[in-house]
Order: structure tokens, then C-alpha cells, then sequence
């Protein structure tokens, strides 16, 4: 039996309800040179391609040749290196926690995503469930059932028009529209379990509930800044697209307690060491977000599993600074001086040292700040401006 | 006729959304004369077309439309006051302005304010100077941003001033092929000749 068709059958015994329903999953897209086969697919890839091209030369696309190899080589220890090939990695500059795989192997993660996982292991689920997207090639069949679930509804609407017009037959569409999202949320438990099924397969331990559950401490404390109601649902809506959290901890618990799926090295020291030198390309648009509660939860939840650095607590700084009470104002200067004493911090540590001081009354120990941080980085964009208000 | 009525119904809905809001939301500014924008007077070159307000305290003029060319004037933004209109206090709040900003502090506050507004993930600063704005010390921050899901890169130029406590901003902004260059010159001499 060949490693593809053991994952296969995991898939189809995870997953018994959607797969099984369907026509057998047939071509491996990753057995090299993989051309699209039939019209829908063609199609699907035609405008994929065209969309790459395009995106290609985003302004959005991270610019970063190593950390790029980086997350692909992370990609490819998961998915093995003969599948990985197929595939091309952007990094893209988003806050969200997010990646994305389009059915002509264009991956796309996002620096939200490389914010909020801690190892290689964490990051090797979200990776692994994407490539299952590509692998079982969800969007040509989310596509085929979308155009089957939109067909019927048409012909319902028009038989209805026709034999009952006083009647219409909206009642008769609704369950085709929720018959879609369930079975778009099957796809998502199906990729989930393959992601699985990769990783027990790879040297990573699995390590996939913890992900799910910092997500939703993470959303419960935005929502707790804005007095918002905590929900958290064991069974999703009629028309999530996902399983809900719960649902996601609840499974991948279940699986990383089988017997050796969370032993081996999950790669945290290496994560840890390979994003450090990118973490304001990671985090400056969270910080600079107004989602203060999150973005701060995000900082320390990072620093619980591998430390703090300079670049770390300048971004808690800045965080600080920007809501500006004026406590916050004194939170942020103990935490800008703490990032200078590591010895590691940026030059915009003394921006933000100075700007604080002086704000805070102690305007000698700020001006001196400043001066250091103009010494340090004599290009900074607001070069002038500081210096304006060292001569005032 | 369930979808004939339907249809109706949709038509007239559609209508009545649009038709006063077309006619009233946009009016025409005449160049070469000088306009009051709140509390401020500017004088174009060319003509363009005011339309409705960004922020409470805040006015936009179009010449092709918002997403290709547009100056934003905002007057007298009292302390505890947003840039923008905050349109869902709950999940989107808007950054408060704080008085006691530092001068330099005054791109942080524009460029939180821009990301919140726009939904922005890529924004950077290109570069922030003092400058004058009708005879008041102010900020000129020149900027870079890309919209979410969108190709284009745009860039943008704002010009900040605090008089008496209160915040005043002029703010052109625009994609980088070609409506940023074209329109520069004129958005750039008329945030020079903005009075108080």
C-alpha cells in the first residue's frame, strides 16, 4: 500500500460522510507536471493562473527570500518533498490569522497566521490543511456543487413561478442553500483530518489543539475589552464554512492522545529563531490594528512559549503608546527601556523611550532618547520632524 | 406572481435609495474660486466634486471618483474626537485624538486612523516633516498603503496641524499609476493655500 493510499483511507474513515459520497478521489495533482483534467477544472486553473500572475507582483506579497523557503520548508517536511514541489508560497502582509490554497498549487500565508503559532509543529496543521485542500481538490468540487446546489435552485424557482405563483417555492431552495455550507464544512473536516494524517506521517508531533484554543482565548478577550457576549458554539450554524473551535480542539485532542502522535521535536527553538529577526514585518500591522486586547494577547502568548526579545517588547510597547491613555504611556516606557536593556531592541525603541519621557514630563531624559534614536538610524522617515522637536 | 412582486419590490427599493442620495450627495465645486469647507477656505485650480463627510468634522473632493483621486479636509477634530466616522463603535472603533500629541506623534495617530478606517494591513510611512499649514506649525506625512484584496499600489500625502487644542487635516490620496502624479501638483498647492 502506498503512503498516499494509507492517508486516503484515513481520510475516508475520518470522514465518512462527504468522501465516501463522492467519486473516488482519483489523480494525485503532485506526481509531477499535473495538467488540469476537464473543462471545470481547466477552467479553475486558467483563472487561478491568471490571478497568480497578478498577485505575483502584489505590494501585499512579502519580499523575504528566506523567510519564504522557511515556511516552504516547513511545508514540505510535513507534506513530503515530492508533493511539496508542486506548490509556490507567498507570505502575505495580513493581520488576520489566516492561508489559503488555490487548486493550481499557489499557497498563500499570512504574517497573522506567523504571529500566532509558536512552532514548527503549529504551523505544519495549518500548512498540511491547506495542501489537503489542494490535494483533494476541494475547489473544483466546492465549485461542481455549488453550480449543482444554484442549477436546482433555479429550476425550483421557475417550477415554482409557474405551478404555484401565488406560493413560490422559496421554502424548497433554502435547505439546497444549507445543504452547500454543511457540505462545505465537510471539506474543511476532511482537510483537517488529512492535515492529521500528514503530520503523524512527518518527524512533527501533532499539535494542533492548542492553536485552536489560543485562537479562541484570543477572541474571547477581544471580546471581553469590548463588552461583547463570549460564545462559543459546540455545533456550527447553518451557514458557517467551518467547524466551529470547539469542534476543532475536541478532535485534534483526541488524536494527539493516541500513542506516539505528540512525540518528536516540534521545531519551536527553530521557529522561534527563524521569525525572530521578521517580528515588526509580523506583528506591526496588529499592533498598529485597534484591536488592542487581542493583538496584546498575541505578544505575551508568544513570549510564554519562546521569551522575550527586543523586537517583542518594543512591539508591547508601541501597542501601548498608540492607545495612549496615560497610563498606557507609562506602561509603554518600562517596556521600551526593558526592550533597550536586552540589548536587542530596534532604534525605534529610543523614538518610542523619547516620545514617552516627554509626554510623561521628563523631557531631558527624552530629548536624550531621541537623540539616540536619530544617532541610531540618522535615515528615520521622521528624521526632521524629530529633530524640530529636539530644537524646541 | 411571487417573483414578479418580488421584483418589484426590489426595483423601488433600489430606486428610492438612490435617487436622492445621487442628486444630493454631491456637489460642485468651481475652480479658481475659494471655498468654505467648514472651517476652512481653500481655493482649486480646477473644478471637483464635493461629496459627503468622511469623519463628522470632515469634507471629500473627487475628480474621478474617490478610488482614483480624492482630498479629504477635516476642521477643528476636538480632543476625544475620531479622524473618521466611526461607524461600528463595537467591532471597528476609531483612534480618539489626544491633544497633548507630539508633534511627530501626529502620523501615529493619521496612520492608525487610516488602517482603522480602510481596513488596512499594509500601510508604511514614507516620510514625515514639519511644514506649514495657513501659517501654523503642522506635519506633512507622505505615505504608501495597498487596499485588501487589490493589486494597486496606492500612496497619499496629508498635511496635520493642532491650532488651539483642535486638529485640522488636508489629505490627498491616490493610486500610484498614474492619478497620484497627475493630480499632485494641484492637491499640493491647494494644502499650501488652505486658510484658517
Amino acid at each position: 500500500m502506498t503512503k498516499r493510499a494509507i492517508v486516503a483511507a484515513v481520510v475516508m474513515l475520518a470522514a465518512p460522510s462527504s468522501l465516501a459520497a463522492r467519486e473516488p478521489f482519483e489523480r494525485p495533482t503532485y506526481a509531477g507536471a499535473y495538467e488540469p483534467l476537464g473543462v471545470d477544472e481547466r477552467g479553475l486553473w486558467m483563472q487561478m493562473d491568471d490571478y497568480e500572475r497578478a498577485f505575483r507582483d502584489s505590494p501585499l506579497v512579502v519580499r523575504d527570500e528566506a523567510l519564504t523557503k522557511y515556511v516552504k520548508s516547513v511545508l514540505c517536511k510535513t507534506v513530503g518533498p515530492d508533493r511539496c514541489e508542486a506548490t509556490r508560497v507567498y507570505i502575505v502582509q495580513d493581520k488576520l490569522f489566516n492561508a489559503s490554497m488555490a487548486p493550481n498549487g499557489m499557497m498563500q500565508v499570512h504574517t497573522g497566521l506567523l504571529a500566532r503559532v509558536h512552532s514548527e509543529a503549529e504551523l505544519a496543521t495549518v500548512l498540511g490543511h491547506e495542501f489537503a485542500h489542494f490535494e483533494l481538490r476541494h475547489s473544483l468540487n466546492g465549485f461542481k456543487e455549488q453550480r449543482k446546489g444554484s442549477d436546482l435552485m433555479a429550476w425550483i424557482g421557475l417550477a415554482g413561478a409557474a405551478a404555484a405563483p401565488n406560493t413560490g417555492l422559496g421554502f424548497a431552495q433554502t435547505p439546497i442553500a444549507f445543504g452547500f455550507f454543511g457540505f462545505k464544512r465537510a471539506q474543511e473536516s476532511e482537510a483537517d483530518a488529512l492535515s492529521a494524517s500528514y503530520i503523524k506521517a512527518s518527524a512533527y508531533p501533532l499539535r494542533a489543539s492548542a492553536v485552536w484554543t489560543r485562537l479562541m482565548e484570543e477572541e474571547d478577550a477581544l471580546k471581553e475589552e469590548r463588552k461583547l457576549r463570549k460564545i462559543r458554539r459546540r455545533n456550527p450554524g447553518a451557514i458557517d464554512t467551518h467547524p466551529t473551535d470547539l469542534q476543532r480542539v475536541a478532535y485534534f485532542a483526541e488524536q494527539e492522545a493516541e500513542a506516539g502522535a505528540a512525540e518528536g521535536d516540534d521545531g519551536r527553538e527553530a521557529y522561534g529563531a527563524e521569525t525572530a529577526r521578521v517580528l515588526p514585518t509580523l506583528f506591526d500591522s496588529l499592533v498598529k490594528g485597534n484591536e488592542f486586547a487581542a493583538a496584546d494577547y498575541v505578544i505575551q502568548s508568544r513570549a510564554n512559549a519562546l521569551g522575550w526579545d527586543g523586537l517583542l517588547l518594543h512591539a508591547r510597547g508601541e501597542l501601548y503608546r498608540l492607545r495612549g491613555n496615560p497610563r498606557d504611556l507609562v506602561t509603554a516606557r518600562q517596556f521600551y527601556e526593558q526592550a533597550i536593556a536586552t540589548g536587542s531592541a530596534p532604534a525605534e525603541a529610543w523614538r518610542g523611550a523619547g516620545l514617552t519621557a516627554m509626554r510623561g514630563g521628563d523631557s531631558s531624559a527624552g530629548k536624550a532618547a531621541l537623540r539616540e534614536y536619530l544617532v541610531r538610524l540618522p535615515q528615520a522617515s521622521d528624521a526632521a520632524a524629530m529633530k524640530m522637536l529636539l530644537e524646541n | 406572481m411571487a417573483i414578479h412582486r418580488r421584483s418589484v419590490i426590489f426595483v423601488a427599493v433600489v430606486l428610492a435609495a438612490w435617487s436622492p442620495s445621487a442628486s444630493a450627495g454631491w456637489k460642485l465645486i468651481s475652480a479658481k474660486e475659494t471655498a468654505q469647507v467648514d472651517g476652512l477656505k481653500v481655493t482649486p485650480e480646477r473644478d471637483w466634486n464635493q461629496g459627503g463627510r468622511p469623519g463628522k468634522q470632515g469634507r471629500v473632493w473627487t475628480q474621478d471618483g474617490v478610488g482614483l483621486n480624492a482630498i479629504e479636509f477635516f476642521s477643528a477634530i476636538p480632543a476625544g474626537g475620531s479622524l473618521y466616522k466611526e461607524r461600528d463603535k463595537k467591532n471597528n472603533p476609531m483612534p480618539k485624538f489626544d491633544s497633548g500629541l507630539l508633534l511627530p506623534e501626529l502620523a501615529d495617530f493619521f496612520e492608525r486612523s487610516f488602517r482603522a478606517a480602510n481596513q488596512l494591513s499594509d500601510f508604511t510611512i514614507v516620510e514625515s516633516a514639519p511644514t506649514d499649514i495657513g501659517g501654523n506649525k503642522g506635519l506633512l506625512v507622505r505615505y504608501r498603503y495597498t487596499m485588501p484584496n487589490d493589486e494597486l499600489t496606492r500612496l497619499g500625502e496629508a498635511r496635520l496641524a493642532v491650532v488651539d487644542g483642535k486638529l485640522f487635516v488636508a489629505n490627498y490620496y491616490a493610486p500610484q499609476l498614474h492619478y497620484f502624479g497627475a493630480g499632485l501638483p494641484e492637491a499640493q498647492a491647494m494644502m499650501q493655500r488652505v486658510r484658517f
